[in-house]
């Protein structure tokens, strides 16, 4: 976070109602039919991680943050496999990681900044980051030990109003997880029950060969998760344009196993399969894991006779590490901790307002926001 | 990047009673007021290791709970 101190202001036009509606903030209807009305009295910015703990703890309330969101670049070999070159990606020097060593060049694509595990994160590999708007949350906790994906420890726990499935919001696909997850207070196994995340690729359960595939699991295991995803089928949403023909509709996919393919955030994925009574091996070529869930779906989601999915009053829980908050400061000459990936970010309405603060309507909007928390 | 608590006072409309703001839509407030689950807690779990056995089955061996 940057070294700028935080700021306690009186709000300087103060919203009063009282004599009649306000007009309808752009893009947000729900307002005028919203029976809460309330004056802003006062704002307090917080611009450190530890400021705002302490308001965390002191208030007893959530802190409203306005992110910018970037897509960050993933570097791919330019093989055919990517249909490269010809698939329209900018084609760049790969990055120094051995495994790169065998390819001449590297295509990028930029990726949501928000994992299916609920994980924002800014990769610091120096590649540009595009911005890809910006979005209100809440933060409502937050966890000095929980270590992201990519290796952060300790950062803010976030409630969300995205609605978890295969995709929306711009995003390929979505995920989260309850509270409880990312404060570990509820380990990934327990979690299953509450937020079972079928369309994410890290729910589903590796398996050997056709014999083990096929093997019912479910119940085996003492106390054992609600479901077990096994077998997968095609669903080939066609969003990764550069992948042809990753799937088809007539064979099955179990997950076999992933392997990581350098320090970027790729895995090979290996699966088995079967088709016309054939089992056979399948590999596709180096991926992001919610990549997969773009390509896949679990075959049997019920349980119960009822379609399994993330219950929005129980998961919708994200987390943020501390270190990619500080990525994405607008403000990057004031924190030399940050220079790493903030200076290619741009965002206008910051630029305008060096006080790091937007203008008054933004930031009433933000309000709004948060009283429908559940509408996207 | 700053992350913003507000200080609000509710205005003295938002108190006023459903019948009389029929106009307003009070379900998004019904919607955004429920209580958020929490992850289930189990019970605190006593192992007896007699209660339990290996089954077997192809290349898979798991513990389970002897059938009553």
């Amino acid at each position: 976070m940057r070294e700028r101190p935080s700021t306690e202001t009186p709000f300087p036009r103060p919203v009063d109602l009282s004599a009649g509606r306000r007009p309808t903030p752009p893009g947000c209807p729900a307002a005028q039919v919203n029976p809460l009305e309330f004056k802003i009295n006062r704002i307090h910015d917080y611009a450190t991680s530890a400021d705002i703990k302490a308001a965390l703890v002191r208030s007893g309330r959530p802190l409203a943050l306005g992110v910018t969101e970037t897509n960050s670049a993933f570097y791919f070999p330019c093989t055919a496999a990517y249909s490269c070159p010809g698939n329209g990606k900018p084609i760049v020097n790969c990055p120094n990681d051995p495994v790169y060593k065998d390819y001449s060049s590297c295509f990028t694509d930029g990726k949501s900044m928000v994992s299916m595990k609920g994980e924002w994160f800014v990769k610091a590999n120096g590649a540009p980051m595009g911005q890809a708007g910006g979005h209100a949350i809440n933060i409502v906790g937050y966890n000095d030990f929980h270590r992201d994906e990519w290796g952060n420890t300790g950062g803010f726990i976030l409630r969300n109003t995205w609605k978890d499935g295969k995709a929306g919001h711009g995003l390929m696909a979505v995920g989260s997880h309850s509270w409880k997850f990312f404060a570990h207070m509820v380990d990934e196994d327990d979690e299953k029950y509450s937020c079972p995340n079928p369309a994410n690729p890290r729910s589903w359960t590796e398996c050997a060969d056709l014999e083990a595939c096929k093997h019912d699991i479910d119940g085996d295991v003492l106390e054992g998760p609600p479901k077990t995803y096994r077998e997968l089928m095609c669903i080939n949403t066609g969003q990764i344009k550069y992948l042809k023909s990753p799937c088809d509709d007539k064979t099955s996919y179990w997950l076999k196993n992933r392997t990581d393919w350098g320090s970027e955030g790729l895995f090979v994925s290996c699966f088995v399969t079967e088709a016309g009574g054939k089992a056979g091996d399948v590999c596709l070529p180096p991926l992001t894991l919610d990549d997969l869930a773009t390509i896949f779906f679990p075959v049997d989601n019920t349980k119960d006779g009822k379609e399994i999915e993330n219950d929005m009053m129980q998961c919708g829980f994200n987390f943020i590490s501390c270190a990619s908050l500080a990525c994405l400061d607008p403000f990057p000459h004031t924190n030399p901790h940050t220079s790493c990936c903030a200076p290619q970010i741009h965002n206008p309405r910051h630029s305008q307002h060096p006080s790091g603060r937007g203008d008054g309507d933004a930031l009433r909007h933000r309000v709004d926001q948060n009283l429908v928390p559940l509408q996207g | 990047m700053t992350a913003t608590l507000f200080d609000i006072e509710w205005t003295k409309t938002s108190y006023l009673s459903k019948a009389n703001r029929s106009k307003f839509n009070y379900s998004l407030v019904e919607k955004s007021t429920f209580t958020l689950k929490t992850p289930h807690e189990h019970e605190p779990m006593h192992f007896d290791p007699t209660d339990f056995e290996i089954q077997r089955s192809g290349h898979w061996g798991a513990l389970t709970r002897k059938k009553a």
